[in-house]
């Protein structure tokens, strides 16, 4: 009877061994045939942008946390022609969309490339860059007034072409967009009238389209002239020219053009932890505002008018050691629409906006846990129309998750 | 008059002749590659029939290279791109290969060639995430530090060159067999120089070295960085310090383009030696091309190990 027992403990001790070395032995094959079966799907990459930030009291916006946005991406090759690329935009208390979604073909003659879909047009130098990728927390004054806080995107298609004259890389782009996103729409047209309640409340204006056909000068058209140069491997210059010609049927003619000269320094072997940048942005904005009448009296209540507007942003950034970066920004932008309004203040009193400049400056600091997960920093000191000043900080954590992405340059 | 029109359609004619000579001779392959080592495995290969050159410098981390646009203009003519391959350029090569608007070498393409085809990964892991670093799903991706794998992505650029161009298989042929007969003889000189140095512990910044010293039977003991990616904390530094105190380990490794105080500091504090490695030919004026290199870092570990060198860096 011992023996029997001893006979099955030994087997059971065997068995229990040979189960725990399987359990160590890497399950190749099924991590192999995983591996493959995931080979043909879109890389999918996941980018959460919190967002504290402090400032004033009366701001709704301001004193808040949170998930700023959350951007979920899919990129893949589509065939040996094209490339798709699409980012899914969950932003904070908005009904989610595709905040790009367009396809690259690969394989077009005379050295041009070309997209199609819902793309950042590329105007100016941050446009077409995701605000998370910015160098500061807050998007830069003259972008989120002149180009939407969304940025100037809509459907369409775009057409590149790089060249090298006298060396020099130069790109050309053209790009013909259905509008101008939201970037439009942020004067929608309004009146007031009175409820069964007698409460009066404002109420968008729908306006209906003019029954002529659309023609190709209704879209948006937008154009940007690219150069870079290397000084040395450490040290090159980027600058462009981008110009956006919309006239869409309503008369809201909008013209704008933009300069923007980028600087950069990163030595070649402490390039990883030592780098500095300057980068400006300048943008003229023209726009034609149509003339708005009551809907429920017909009277005029703004008449036709020309809104000529300049803006310029401009920063450095400094990386003196590892995991860590600087930076300080200078907002100015004109609002000439704010000039000669009348303000009423909190104690009742009213006074009268003569300057329509809104200046800012903005210091940051920013700590890279590592190359997915960032922590950062800014101030704000702004002096809006009115010369009223205001004070905001703003705390920001950015992780990523998924794949690499190519980084941008 | 009639001897000015001949004068001038003499000289049109010959024009015309020297510039489509000219175009002729020009019309070598044009071969871009990532890395410096590769460049110098493509021009042993390719001889005097290809124009091969580097979008990466030899003195930079191939992981974080700027796609600047100056480099677009060396890819928009190529015939030929090859990469490193497992991930180690996916920050910057994919977008520079799409911006080229160059058909020849977009991804799947007869001109796209990933050079890690040839060899047998090192350290793949076996369910890689984010939590372990910076990792590469394919495995160790510098795997040209060690010389067999150089042979094998040279018979890989040499079978590609010859699709290319046929006509000149054989003269490729021939400069692989050479480099092959060179590399052999030099493989086994370096083996042989090393081999009373086989279990010699060290420490490497990043997990870099791990093929070279494979072959040469270094053994390493831990990374400066904590997880692959991740600039060291102090906390591992103290550990690692304790570590190498304990273990008594003399010999840390880094490279051209990581910070320097960190290995200062460990160096300071456990009386190893630093030495920097150079991965990609150029990195130094005495490591020219591939075998150079190889041959620079054998000697250099063999002067500081047999201690008739100081710091090597």
């Amino acid at each position: 009877m011992r023996f029997f027992i001893y006979i099955i403990l030994h087997i059971l001790i065997f068995v229990q061994l040979c189960g725990s070395i399987a359990a160590q032995e890497p399950p190749t094959s099924w991590v192999k045939a995983q591996g493959l079966a995931n080979a043909l799907n879109p890389k999918i990459s996941l980018i959460g942008d919190f967002v504290a930030n402090a400032g004033p009291m009366a701001d709704s916006s301001a004193n808040q946390i949170g998930l700023r946005e959350t951007e979920l991406g899919f990129q893949a090759e589509v065939d040996p022609y094209a490339r798709a690329d699409f980012f899914a935009s969950f932003a904070n208390d908005e009904t989610p969309s595709f905040e790009e979604g367009y396809v690259a073909l690969l394989s077009l003659p005379w050295g041009l490339r070309g997209r199609g879909g819902k793309f950042r047009a590329n105007f100016g130098r941050l446009n077409s860059t995701h605000p998370h990728e910015y160098s500061q927390v807050s998007t830069p004054l003259v972008l989120a007034e002149f180009l939407g806080s969304d940025g100037l995107k809509d459907v369409g298609a775009e057409v590149t072409r790089a060249f090298a004259p006298w060396g020099i890389y130069t790109e050309w782009t053209y790009a013909l967009l259905n509008g101008l996103g939201k970037s439009e729409n942020s004067d929608p047209a309004t009146t007031t009238v009175t409820d069964s309640d007698g409460n009066k409340v404002a109420v968008q204006v729908y306006q209906k389209n003019s029954a002529t056909q659309r023609q190709v000068r209704n879209f948006a058209h937008v154009s940007r002239l690219r150069a870079y140069f290397d000084f040395s491997d450490a040290m090159n210059i980027d600058w462009g020219i981008s110009g956006l010609l919309h006239n869409p049927k309503e008369m809201k003619e909008t013209r704008m053009a933009a300069l923007d000269v980028t600087l950069r320094w990163k030595p070649l072997q402490q390039g990883t932890f030592r780098s500095a940048i300057w980068r400006t942005e300048a943008i003229y904005s023209d726009r034609k505002l149509p003339r708005q009448t009551s809907v429920v009296t017909g009277a005029v209540t703004a008449y036709e008018k020309q809104l000529y507007r300049r803006g310029i942003y401009s920063y450095v950034e400094f990386a003196p050691i590892k995991r860590w970066k600087f930076g300080l920004r200078g907002d100015y932008v004109e609002s000439p629409e704010a000039a000669n309004t009348t303000l009423t203040l909190q104690d009742g009193s009213s006074r009268t906006v003569e300057s329509a400049i809104t200046r800012a400056l903005s210091p940051t600091v920013t700590f890279i846990w590592s190359e997915f997960n960032r922590l950062r920093a800014e101030y704000q000191y702004k002096v809006a129309p009115g010369d009223d000043v205001e004070h905001r900080l703003f705390l920001q954590w950015t992780i990523i998750l998924g794949p690499h992405g190519a980084h941008p340059f | 008059m009639q001897r000015i029109n001949y004068t001038i359609m003499n000289f049109i004619l010959f024009l015309s002749l020297s510039l489509s000579a000219g175009w002729v001779w020009s019309k070598s392959l044009k071969v871009v590659t990532t890395s410096t080592d590769l460049e110098s495995l493509a021009k042993t290969i390719g001889g005097e029939r290809v124009e091969a050159q580097s979008l990466a410098s030899p003195k930079q981390d191939l992981h974080f290279v700027d796609a600047k646009p100056s480099l677009i203009l060396k890819l928009m003519k190529a015939d030929l791109f090859i990469e490193n391959g497992m991930e180690l350029e996916v920050g910057w090569a994919p977008l520079l290969v799409h911006s080229s608007g160059n058909p020849l070498i977009q991804a799947g393409a007869q001109g796209h060639l990933d050079a890690s085809a040839a060899i047998e990964a090192l350290d793949v892991p076996l369910n890689p995430n984010r939590a372990m670093g910076d990792v590469h799903p394919a495995g160790n991706p510098h795997y040209l530090t060690d010389p067999e794998n150089g042979k094998r992505v040279a018979q890989l650029i040499s079978n590609k060159l010859c699709d290319f161009s046929p006509n000149d298989a054989e003269y490729f042929k021939q400069n692989l067999a050479g480099f092959d007969k060179k590399m052999d003889l030099k493989i086994r000189e370096w083996i042989d120089l090393m081999a009373p140095y086989r279990g010699v512990p060290y420490v490497s910044y990043h997990k870099d070295v791990a093929y070279f010293a494979k072959r040469f039977g270094l053994n390493s003991v831990g990374e400066i960085e904590p997880k692959p990616g991740i600039p060291p904390t102090a906390q591992h530094t103290a550990d690692l310090i304790s570590r190498m105190q304990t273990g008594k380990i003399k010999l840390i490794i880094t490279q051209l383009w990581h910070e320097p105080r960190t290995p200062e500091s460990i160096a300071k504090n456990t009386g190893a030696k630093i030495f920097t490695f150079i991965q990609f030919p150029g990195g130094v004026e005495a490591a020219r091309d591939y075998i150079g290199a190889v041959d620079y870092n054998v000697h250099q570990i063999l002067n500081l190990l047999s201690g008739s060198a100081g710091e090597t860096h």
